[in-house]
């Protein structure tokens, strides 16, 4: 099991953008992503206890290293975030306002905004709802989990 | 084989050439690691020198094949900073360009080939992404707000500008009286059919002069007239000349 933990945590090491357990069973040749399950809790919990700068977590059955919430602050500038910044833009404002509808929000941000909704809701931020003619666009429970808000919560410039 | 690419680049008038490229790439005829930019940039100096003149198509050209050849082999080194850069319309080449470079690193590990181990540092793990804090989603809401407001400035300005014309140009128009017009036009007609003792007039005749002005402000009038029965047009061709001739009885001046 050390063994198979420690493969892991190379891989994941080398894979920014996390791996699912299928795909570390894959990787390893091993038969079973129930076992590459159990290593990747047990290899999660030592981390954890360790008390580092970092951690494994499973965001949609994809495992990776992240940086701790508290240190995020801290290398900011060492690290990208995983958004490019025009889509964190629009993503704020689909924050600002709650729920907007698409029509509105490619109005205030122009036609590239399609690109960022897309890519949005490939990350799970957030959902379309079609309503008339047109989309509406809200926020997800991972987008107010991820940022730690309170569900509903609005984004305000205070 | 450059030599291929760089008769395609540098000979063929076919605009299709950047296709072209694509094309044997997807076909394996050209493997884009064997082309030199640096020969493509030397090659394209050499011509330049031999030039008389200077051909801006052909630098655009140059340029835009080498960094089409310089991206193929980026994301073959796994540069995905420099690809980001730009757009990737020719992913489906790269994967048959480079079918070792998949997304995770023990495929791309496992595929590159050993020429680039080599000559270039291969750094592993690429470029960690950190998650977005709190303070970025209010900084670019702040930003995204700023943009907005300059926009909005922007639309206002375009109006403002664009209500100033219309004054302009409003104070300028003239206000053109079609009656009077008519009548100068018809009491025009009269006056020539009479010196010439004849009763039809070319439309050249009586034009006041052959600016575009003085033309529209004749042949108007002479619609209204011909409509009203006073005079007759006759054109026996298509843009050919136009005569008219006033109706029997009628060739007396308006007042």
């Amino acid at each position: 099991m050390e063994e198979i933990k420690n493969k892991i945590e190379a891989i994941l090491y080398c894979i920014p953008e996390g791996v699912s357990t299928r795909r570390l069973a894959s990787l390893l040749g091993i038969g079973s992503p129930g076992y590459i399950k159990k290593a990747l809790e047990d290899l999660q919990g030592e981390y954890s206890e360790s008390n580092r700068g970092f951690q494994i977590v499973n965001e949609d059955a994809i495992w990776k290293f992240v940086v701790k919430q508290e240190y995020l602050e801290l290398v900011k500038e060492a690290a990208k975030p995983e958004l490019p910044n025009s889509v964190i833009e629009t993503l704020a404002y689909i924050a600002k306002e709650g729920k907007i509808k698409q029509s509105e929000l490619i109005k205030k941000r122009t036609n590239k905004a399609y690109d960022h909704i897309k890519e949005l809701k490939d990350v799970g931020f957030v959902e379309i709802k079609r309503k008339g003619r047109t989309n509406v666009l809200s926020l997800t429970k991972k987008f107010y989990d991820y940022f730690q808000l309170q569900e509903g919560e609005k984004l305000n410039l205070e | 084989m450059e030599d291929r690419v760089y008769e395609l680049i540098f000979n063929e008038e076919d605009p299709s050439w950047e296709s072209l490229i694509y094309q044997l790439v997807r076909d394996g005829k050209i493997d884009p690691w064997d082309i030199d930019v640096s020969l493509l940039a030397q090659e394209y100096l050499k011509m330049m020198s031999n030039l008389k003149n200077f051909n801006f198509r052909m630098s655009g050209k140059v340029i835009l094949a080498a960094a089409i050849l310089l991206k193929l082999k980026s994301k073959g080194l796994g540069l995905q900073e420099f690809v980001e850069m730009t757009e990737a319309p020719e992913e489906e080449v790269f994967q048959i360009a480079f079918p070792e470079v998949m997304p995770g690193m023990d495929e791309a590990m496992a595929g590159l080939n050993e020429e680039a181990k080599e000559g270039v540092d291969i750094k592993i793990p690429r470029s960690r992404k950190r998650k977005v804090t709190l303070t970025e989603l209010t900084d670019a809401l702040k930003r995204a707000m700023e943009v907005e407001e300059r926009r909005e400035e922007r639309r206002k300005e375009d109006l403002r500008i664009l209500a100033e014309k219309k004054k302009k140009i409003g104070n300028r128009r003239k206000k053109i009286d079609i009656f009077k017009k008519i009548k100068e036009v018809y009491n025009r007609i009269v006056i020539f059919v009479k010196d010439k003792k004849t009763n039809t007039a070319e439309f050249v005749d009586i034009l006041p002069s052959q600016e575009k002005r003085d033309v529209i402000w004749t042949f108007v009038p002479l619609l209204h007239l011909a409509n009203s029965g006073k005079i007759n047009l006759d054109q026996k061709e298509a843009f050919g000349p136009i005569f008219v001739s006033i109706k029997n009885g009628r060739n007396k001046k308006q007042d």
